[in-house]
C-alpha cells in the first residue's frame, strides 16, 4: 500500500487490486491495459503465484505488454529465479519508493 | 514491453468482442483524442443504444458495492454491461488511485462486463470527454447497460447528468444527513435515491427525503423514489432495479428518452465545438497580445480589463464557409 | 515524592550546571521517542511529579504500575513462547516438540493464510498458500496432529486465529481436548481473536463486517470465561503488535488496543454479563520495538491505564480485573534482509525492555524472518536469547528494576497522558467497528507509516545496514523453505475426512448455523457440535459470508 501511495504521489495512476486471485490480476491489468503490473507477497507463495500470473498472461498472448514488478518478503535468492520467469524487477524489504519510480519511468515506454 | 495499438488490427478484433481490443482502443481514446474520429467511423451503420445509468454519491457511501450487487443481477438476467468508474485525481501529483475494482471482484471475471477505471483528470478535453468516447465504445461493443460511477454530486467537474438517462444518488445515514440533502441541487438532480445503510439505521434519512421530494416540484411526471439498499447483504437491491427500470420505461413512454439522449450528444457537441474554437482563438490571438493585457491591469488599469479583451476579440472574425 | 525545600535546591544547582552547558554543542539529530516526544538532555527529581504510593505502589497492588503479581519473576519466569507453525501440521509438531525440548514453556501457533482468512485448502483462490506462511488448521484431524504428543495440560497454548476465524478454530482445538481426555474446564492457552489485526494489521480476504466481527470476537469471550465453559482460557489477546508493526508509533498502540477493548467490554455488558464476570481474562500482546526507554516506559503505563479504565469508567470491583497481562513480541519491523547477524543483537535488546517492563510471556524473532520463516537453527537462537536474560544476566532477580529512575518515571508519566488522549480521539469517532468501517482507523495508520517511511528515506530514523553503512541484500543465510507437499497433504486430509464423516447429519447442523448466524446468537454452541461432526474452517466461513456478506476494508492509499 506504500508503493500505490508512493507511486501516486508521483504522478502515476494506480489501480489498487487488493486480494485478488490470478484470474483477477490478469483480467484487471488487460481491462485497464496498464503498463506495470506490481504483485506484492509477503506469505512465502511468492514463487508460486508469480509463475501462475505470468502463465496466464502467456496463454492469453499478452505478457509482454506488461512490465511486471514483484515486491515483498522474498529471499534474494529467489530474485534470480523470478527474473527467468519474465519479472523485469525485485523488491525485497527495505526498498525506497523512489527506486521503483525510477525503474518504471526508466523501463515503460520503451 | 511491445504493444500492438494499430487501429485496423484492434477494430478488427473489438467486432469480434475481444475484451483486449476494447480495452486498448479505450487506452487510445484516452490518451489521444486525434485517435477518435477514425476509430468510431469504423462504426458506422452499427445501430446498439445502450442505456446509461450514472451512479453518484461522496466517498465510502458504498457505491462500488452497490455498483457490484447490481450489476450481479443484471448479469444472471443475461444483460452485458459496460462500467466506468471515475476516481478523483490528486491536484498536487496528477497521481491517482483507483480502487472501486476490488469491490467488483464478484463480478469482474464475467465474460459479459467490462470495467474500467479512470482517474479524473490528466486527459487532454476533460474527464466528461473520456467518459463521453467509453461510453460510444460501450455502445459499440453491444453493452445492453453503461453504468458510470463518479464522487460527489454537483461539485464534480462533470455531472453525471449530463451523460446518464437514469441517475441514481447514494447516501449513507450518518453524520450531516441533513448536510447532505440540503447540498446545493441534489434534489434536482437524482432520478432514484439511495440510502445504503450499512449497519443500523437509515430510516430517519428516508422520510427526511421523502419529504423534501414531495416539496419539490415536478415538472418531468417522475417523482423520484428513495430505495433502502444493503449493498453488503444485497438487500433491496432488487428493489433498487425495479425502480431504475421503472423510470426507463417512464422516459420511453414520455418520450423524454429522446430528449436526454438529445441532451447528451448535444452537450458533447457544445463541448466539441468550444475546444475548437479555443483552437482557432489560440492561433490567432498571440501569447503577446494576452501579455500586454496582463500587464496593463497590472499597472492600474484593471477596471479596463473588460473593454481590453472586448477590443481584443472585436478583431477576430468568424466565417461560415458556404456549403453546397 | 519529595521534600519540597529539597527540591528547591536541587533546582538551583541544575540552573548552575544548566550554565555550564551553554557552551557545549549537540549533535544535530532531534532528541525525541520513536513516538515524538521530545527528551531532555538530563532528568531529575525535579522532573518526577508522581507520588509513590498512588502512582506506582507495590507489585501485585494496585494501580499495578510495578507489575501484576508480587513476586514476579521471584516466582516464575515469563513463559517463553516462539510463535511457529510451517507447513503441515505434524511438521509444526515437530518444531514445537524440538523448541520444548530446548527449554520452550510455551506453544503458540502461528497459522497460514488461509486459515486466517476462511479458506479451505481445496480452494483454488488460495492453494499456492498452504503452510508458506504458518500451519494449516482446516478441521478437528488437524488440531490432533498438532497436538500429538504434547503435555498441553500443562503447557500453554495460544492459537493466533482472528475473531473470522477463533470460533471454528478454537471449538475444534477444544473438542480435540475433551476426545484426549481433558477437562476443558482447566485448559490453559490464548486466543488472539483481535478485530484490528485482522481489519488493519492485513488485507483481508472475504472476511465480513466489522460489526459482526466484533460480535464474533464477544461470542468466545463470553462462552469461554462469564459461561464458565474454558474459564482459564485467554479467550482474546488485544494484539497492538500488529498494527504497530504497520508503522504506528507506541501511543497509538496503546490507543488502539485500550478503545478496542472498551468496545468489547462494552458489548459483553450489553449481553448482562458485570466487567467483575470476564474482564481479568482479556489479554494484550504488545510490541517491544526499538526505542528502548520508551518501550519500558509503555508497558508501566499501559498497566496503570488499563488500571484506571476499568477501575474508573467500568466500576470493577474485584482488584483482580484491573490486572493488565500481557505477551510481547520482538519487532520484526526493525529487522533487514540486509544482515541478518545484526537482528540477532536487535532482537536482545528488545527482548530486555519485554523484561525489564515486566511482561509474562515473550516471543523472540528469529534473525532470518526478514527472508522467510524462521530454520531451525534461527529459532533456537531465538529461544536461547531468552534464555541467556532469564539465566544468565540475573535480570529477573529483582522487580521493576528501572522503577525510580527520573527517566523512566517521567516518561512514564508523559506516556500515559498521551495515551489517554489518543482514546479520546478514537472514541468521538465511535467504538472500534465504527473507527473501522469508517475508515477513520485506516487513515490513521496510513498516514503513520508514510510518516515512518519518509523518515527512514530521509535518513532520520537510522537502520542500520540500509539507510546507514548500506549493503546488499544478506547472500549466506540458508532460506527455509516450507513443504511444497502441504498443500497435496491438506487436500487429502479433507477429502478423507469428508468422506469419513456423516454429511447428512452436518447438512442439519449447518442449517442450525446458519439460523443461529440470522439470529446473530452465540455461535460457539453450534461451533463445538460441527466441529466436532468434522466440518472445515472453510465451510463454516462461508456460511458467514452467505448471511451476512462480505466486506471490503476502506483502506486508505
Amino acid at each position: 500500500m506504500v508503493v500505490s501511495r508512493g507511486l501516486r504521489d508521483a504522478g502515476m495512476e494506480v489501480i489498487f487490486g487488493g486480494f485478488q486471485n490470478v484470474e483477477q490480476i490478469v483480467e484487471s491489468a488487460i481491462s485497464e491495459d496498464v503498463d506495470v503490473i506490481g504483485l506484492s507477497m509477503h506469505s512465502g507463495a511468492h514463487l508460486a503465484y508469480t509463475e501462475r500470473v505470468i502463465n496466464l498472461l502467456k496463454e492469453k498472448g499478452v505478457k509482454d505488454h506488461f512490465l511486471i514488478l514483484v515486491g515483498g518478503v522474498i529471499p534474494v535468492k529467489d530474485f534470480l529465479v523470478l527474473k527467468e520467469m519474465g519479472v523485469a524487477n525485485v523488491y525485497g524489504p527495505g526498498t525506497v519508493v523512489r527506486d521503483i519510480v525510477k525503474f518504471i519511468v526508466e523501463n515503460i515506454k520503451k | 514491453m511491445k504493444r500492438n495499438y494499430d487501429i485496423d488490427v484492434l477494430i478488427e478484433k473489438f467486432k469480434k468482442k475481444d475484451k483486449i481490443a476494447l480495452a486498448r482502443l479505450i487506452t487510445l481514446v484516452e490518451n489521444n483524442p486525434e485517435t477518435t474520429t477514425n476509430i468510431f467511423n469504423n462504426f458506422n451503420g452499427s445501430e446498439k443504444d445502450s442505456y446509461i445509468i450514472g451512479i453518484t454519491g461522496s466517498p465510502g457511501v458504498g457505491k462500488s458495492t452497490l455498483v457490484n450487487a447490481l450489476s450481479k443481477i443484471l448479469l444472471e438476467s443475461g444483460k452485458s454491461i459496460g462500467i466506468i468508474s471515475v476516481d478523483p485525481t490528486s491536484p498536487f501529483t496528477g497521481g491517482a488511485f483507483l480502487g472501486d475494482r476490488v469491490r467488483m471482484t464478484d463480478v469482474s471475471l464475467h465474460p459479459n462486463i467490462f470495467i474500467r477505471s479512470l482517474a479524473s483528470r490528466g486527459y487532454k478535453g476533460g474527464i466528461s470527454r473520456a467518459v463521453f468516447d467509453i461510453s460510444l465504445l460501450y455502445e459499440a461493443f453491444g453493452m445492453d447497460f453503461i453504468i458510470i460511477e463518479t464522487v460527489g454530486v454537483g461539485q464534480s467537474e462533470f455531472d453525471i447528468y449530463n451523460l446518464a438517462y437514469t441517475t441514481v444518488v447514494i447516501m449513507v445515514p450518518g453524520y450531516g444527513d441533513s448536510i447532505q440533502i440540503q447540498k446545493a441541487g441534489i434534489i434536482e438532480v437524482g432520478d432514484i435515491y439511495v440510502v445504503n445503510k450499512k449497519d443500523l439505521g437509515g430510516e430517519d434519512i428516508v422520510v427526511q427525503m421523502e419529504m423534501m421530494l414531495d416539496d419539490a416540484t415536478i415538472q418531468s411526471g417522475w417523482r423520484a423514489p428513495v430505495v433502502m439498499t444493503n449493498s453488503i447483504t444485497g438487500e433491496g437491491v432488487n428493489s433498487l432495479i425495479e425502480k431504475i427500470m421503472d423510470h426507463k420505461e417512464h422516459l420511453e413512454l414520455s418520450e423524454l428518452l429522446k430528449e436526454k439522449k438529445k441532451h447528451r450528444f448535444a452537450y458533447k457537441i457544445e463541448e466539441l465545438l468550444s475546444s475548437k474554437i479555443g483552437k482557432v482563438l489560440e492561433s490567432l490571438i498571440s501569447k503577446d497580445d494576452l501579455n500586454k493585457i496582463s500587464n496593463s491591469v497590472l499597472q492600474g488599469k484593471k477596471f479596463k480589463i473588460y473593454d481590453m479583451v472586448h477590443h481584443l476579440f472585436s478583431n477576430v472574425k468568424f466565417e461560415m464557409k458556404k456549403s453546397d | 515524592m519529595f521534600d519540597e525545600n529539597y527540591l528547591k535546591k536541587i533546582k538551583e544547582r541544575k540552573q548552575e550546571w544548566d550554565k555550564k552547558l551553554e557552551n557545549t554543542k549537540e549533535r544535530d539529530i532531534k532528541f525525541i521517542t520513536d513516538s515524538g516526544i521530545p527528551i531532555k538532555n538530563l532528568y531529575t527529581p525535579l522532573d518526577v511529579k508522581s507520588n509513590y504510593l498512588e502512582n506506582l505502589g507495590f507489585p501485585g497492588n494496585t494501580p499495578y504500575t510495578r507489575g501484576v503479581y508480587p513476586n514476579m519473576y521471584r516466582g516464575r519466569l515469563w513463559t517463553m513462547r516462539l510463535f511457529s507453525g510451517h507447513g503441515t501440521p505434524e511438521e509444526t509438531n515437530k518444531r514445537w516438540k524440538f523448541l520444548y525440548s530446548h527449554g520452550e514453556t510455551g506453544f503458540s501457533a502461528a497459522v497460514d493464510a488461509l486459515t486466517f482468512n476462511g479458506i479451505d485448502p481445496t480452494n483454488p483462490d488460495g492453494d499456492a498458500e498452504v503452510g508458506t506462511s504458518g500451519v494449516p488448521l482446516y478441521c478437528i484431524d488437524s488440531m490432533f496432529a498438532l497436538t500429538e504428543g504434547l503435555p498441553i495440560d500443562k503447557v500453554s497454548v495460544a492459537l493466533i486465529v482472528e475473531p473470522f476465524t477463533s470460533a471454528p478454530v478454537c471449538a475444534m482445538y477444544y473438542n480435540m481436548a475433551k476426545m484426549r481426555g481433558l477437562d476443558i474446564k482447566t485448559l490453559m492457552g490464548t486466543t488472539q481473536n483481535d478485530i484490528l489485526t485482522m481489519t488493519v494489521g492485513y488485507v483481508p480476504y472475504k472476511n465480513v463486517n466489522p460489526y459482526h466481527i466484533l460480535r464474533l470476537a464477544c461470542d468466545l469471550i463470553e462462552w469461554c470465561v462469564p459461561q464458565k465453559n474454558v474459564p482459564r482460557w485467554h479467550p482474546i489477546n488485544f494484539t497492538g503488535y500488529n498494527y504497530r508493526e504497520g508503522g504506528i508509533d507506541a501511543i497509538q498502540e496503546l490507543g488502539f488496543v485500550f478503545a478496542s477493548a472498551c468496545s468489547h467490554i462494552d458489548n459483553l455488558i450489553e449481553r448482562g454479563w458485570k466487567v467483575d464476570d470476564f474482564v481479568n481474562r482479556l489479554a494484550f500482546h504488545l510490541s517491544a520495538h526499538k526505542d528502548f526507554f520508551e518501550e519500558i516506559a509503555k508497558y508501566r503505563a499501559a498497566r496503570r491505564i488499563w488500571y484506571k479504565l476499568i477501575k474508573d469508567r467500568y466500576e470493577a470491583k474485584n482488584p483482580r480485573s484491573m490486572e493488565f497481562r500481557f505477551h510481547v513480541q520482538t519487532a520484526g519491523s526493525s529487522l533487514t534482509a540486509q544482515s541478518p547477524n545484526v537482528n540477532i543483537v536487535r532482537t536482545t535488546i528488545q527482548a530486555l525492555e519485554a523484561a525489564l517492563g515486566g511482561v509474562q510471556s515473550l516471543h523472540t524473532n528469529s534473525y532470518d524472518e526478514a527472508i522467510c520463516l524462521p530454520s531451525k537453527e534461527a529459532v533456537l537462537l531465538a529461544l536461547r536469547t531468552q534464555q541467556v536474560i532469564q539465566d544468565e544476566t540475573r535480570v529477573p532477580n529483582t522487580i521493576d528494576p528501572l522503577a525510580g529512575s527520573y527517566f523512566i518515571e517521567w516518561l512514564t508519566d508523559e506516556l500515559e497522558e498521551r495515551v489517554w488522549s489518543y482514546i479520546d480521539k478514537i472514541e468521538k469517532v465511535g467504538n472500534i467497528a465504527k473507527a473501522l468501517d469508517t475508515g477513520w482507523l485506516y487513515k490513521e495508520m496510513r498516514d503513520a507509516f508514510m510518516r515512518r517511511q519518509n523518515r527512514i528515506e530521509k535518513g532520520e530514523e537510522i537502520v542500520l545496514g540500509v539507510n546507514k553503512f548500506p549493503v546488499p541484500y544478506d547472500q549466506t543465510t540458508t532460506v527455509f523453505r516450507t513443504n511444497k507437499e502441504a498443500v497435496k497433504i491438506e487436500q487429502e486430509r479433507i477429502i478423507n475426512l469428508r468422506k469419513r464423516r456423516d454429511n447428512a447429519k452436518l447438512e442439519t447442523l449447518f442449517d442450525k448455523l446458519r439460523k443461529v448466524c440470522e439470529k446473530e446468537e452465540n455461535v460457539m454452541p453450534i461451533m463445538m457440535e460441527i466441529t466436532k461432526e468434522g466440518a472445515t474452517v472453510g465451510e463454516i466461513c462461508d456460511v458467514y459470508r452467505e448471511v451476512w456478506g462480505i466486506w471490503e476494508p476502506p483502506i486508505a492509499i
